[in-house]
């Protein structure tokens, strides 16, 4: 019986099938499954300690998985994975005393294809800090340096971890954009984050991390409508001077605010004025990612 | 094996040792001030000197022509005579071997002092001895000289230092980079490029062989002209157990 042909469009470039990693009696990562289609951006969020690079270093092949299974592009890897894709760590090192230009030179003749470093230091903006060494770079240059490091090869799937901890907003945004026209050449991302507004900014799709499970797993769109609860109505507490009883609906202090959920603003504006508060101030939050996050993982601190 | 993968690590990693200035200078200046040190300190003169007490002497420093003691001990060489005011002060010192022998001077019989835990006062009580023997009595006996070079200290210290730096090579040059790398990350960013353990390691001591080969000629080069070595044994010899030292 010939097996039915398949759909190269629809086979997942990565699937991951009961990933389990313990560490003695720590189970890291709890049996895990998700595939990744061609060309899109998966973010794996959590807390600290969900798990999140350990999963992704198990995929990346730096440390063994205890149990699982993980196919690419439908096999098991092999030795040219390596080949295949780029990978940039949370925090690494590189070989001293070489400028980022060497640096880039040298991890080139570790690949068969390769791109040119022209391309790569436009694309990433290197032009600037090219013969410094590449200990001597600001924290942003330093991770555009790590992600052109990570193109070298021209990956198919890339593996971000945490790519824009530490740095300031203008850092982030220009990192973002790069990441962005990396997308756009139809490349495979997987990207760790804990700053929620990255994940629903690069992110087509994300997984939800904690204790090693994934709690959740979708678009940004999909989950903030699944979790995100409600719209939040805040005013500032001198403009709110109704005695709590006398407002039907249900309301909570924040500091100097006092926040209303909702799932109908226009019901609520409209009891407001009613009530002759003044709107002067008010401010209308819709759900994100991150009020997902926090409902699906609590605010208790985990470490 | 691929020999592109293995050849970037071997640059990359000899343009480490010559842009980290602090230990490149290290490198080069150590085995000079070692040899050059350790040559103006132990390159003098070291003979064996044995000490021996006179008492009485109203003074330390004793002018052997006038003491009152067996001619042929006076003559014998590497002797050095010590005052003392009297026994006491003379017994204070052989007790504790900063003497080797005490010697009361005077007509005959001689008496003299020795520690029964001094191998140094042995050999003096021998040689005093052998002084009172009269001349006729000695045996007939020729001396025959043999002619060399006297190897210095140096002579001896620079294969030390030689060796010295073949060790400090293997343990700084491969073993520590290995363990600082693997500490921090720059194995593990290494692991997920398809270069292998085997290409990074041997290019790392192909490395480490190539710039030892290179520091060696620098202070062999360095060392001989301002000491003037002379060399006694086989260059590749020394080449070959350079190689596998490594």
């Amino acid at each position: 019986m010939n097996p039915e042909p398949m759909n190269p469009i629809m086979e997942p470039i990565l699937e991951v099938k009961n990933l389990v990693k313990k560490y003695d009696t720590v189970v890291a990562v709890d049996g895990i499954s998700f595939a990744i289609q061609q060309g899109v951006c998966f973010g794996l969020l959590g807390p600290n300690g969900a798990g999140k690079t350990t999963t992704i270093e198990v995929i990346e092949g730096v440390i063994p998985p205890t149990a699982g299974q993980i196919l690419y592009k439908g096999k098991s890897r092999s030795p040219s994975f390596r080949e295949e894709v780029g990978i940039q760590f949370q925090s690494t090192a590189l070989l001293n005393f070489l400028t980022v230009r060497e640096t880039l030179q040298t991890f080139q003749s570790f690949y068969t294809k390769t791109s040119p470093i022209e391309e790569l230091v436009t694309l990433c903006r290197l032009g600037e800090f090219l013969d410094q060494y590449n200990d001597k770079i600001s924290g942003g240059q330093r991770q555009r340096f790590l992600l052109a490091l990570a193109l070298i090869n021209r990956p198919e799937l890339l593996f971000l971890d945490e790519p824009s901890t530490g740095l300031d907003p203008q850092a982030r945004r220009n990192l973002w954009d790069l990441i962005e026209g990396i997308k756009t050449e139809g490349k495979t991302l997987i990207l760790t984050t804990h700053y929620m507004d990255e994940a629903q900014y690069l992110c087509d799709e994300v997984a939800i991390m904690d204790y090693g499970k994934i709690i959740a797993q979708g678009s940004p769109d999909a989950l903030i409508r699944q979790y995100g609860r409600g719209i939040t109505v805040v005013l500032p507490r001198e403009r709110y001077a109704l005695k709590a009883n006398s407002f039907p609906l249900p309301t909570h202090e924040v500091k100097d605010t006092i926040e209303i959920k909702t799932d109908d603003v226009n019901q609520c504006l409209e009891q407001l004025l009613s009530h002759d508060v003044d709107l002067s101030d008010i401010t209308v939050r819709s759900p994100n990612l991150e009020s997902v996050f926090l409902n699906l993982t609590g605010r208790k601190l985990r470490e | 094996m691929s020999f592109k993968r293995l050849w970037a690590i071997f640059k990359a990693r000899n343009y480490e040792f010559f842009r980290d200035r602090s230990a490149f200078g290290w490198n080069f200046l150590f085995p000079f001030l070692l040899v050059a040190g350790f040559g103006i300190i132990f390159g003098g003169k070291t003979y064996t000197e044995y000490k021996i007490g006179i008492f009485p002497s109203a003074t330390e420093q004793v002018s052997v022509a006038e003491l009152n003691i067996p001619q042929r001990f006076k003559d014998t060489q590497y002797l050095k005579f010590i005052g003392f005011p009297d026994a006491a002060a003379g017994m204070e010192k052989l007790k504790h071997h900063r003497i080797d022998f005490l010697l009361q001077t005077g007509r005959g019989p001689h008496q003299y002092w020795v520690s029964d835990t001094s191998p140094k006062g042995y050999v003096v009580e021998q040689m005093f001895k052998a002084s009172l023997v009269p001349t006729e009595s000695k045996f007939n006996a020729v001396k025959k000289e043999i002619k060399g070079n006297a190897v210095r200290y140096i002579d001896w210290l620079f294969p030390g230092i030689l060796a010295m730096n073949m060790m400090f090579s293997a343990l700084w040059g491969v073993g520590y980079v290995v363990v600082r790398y693997r500490k921090n990350g720059v194995l593990k960013r290494l692991k997920v490029t398809p270069l292998n353990a085997f290409e990074y390691l041997t290019a790392q001591a192909i490395s480490r062989i190539f710039l030892l080969m290179f520091t060696l000629v620098i202070v062999w080069t360095g060392c001989d002209l301002i000491f003037s070595f002379r060399v006694q044994g086989a260059y590749l010899d020394l080449f070959v157990i350079y190689q596998s030292a490594h």
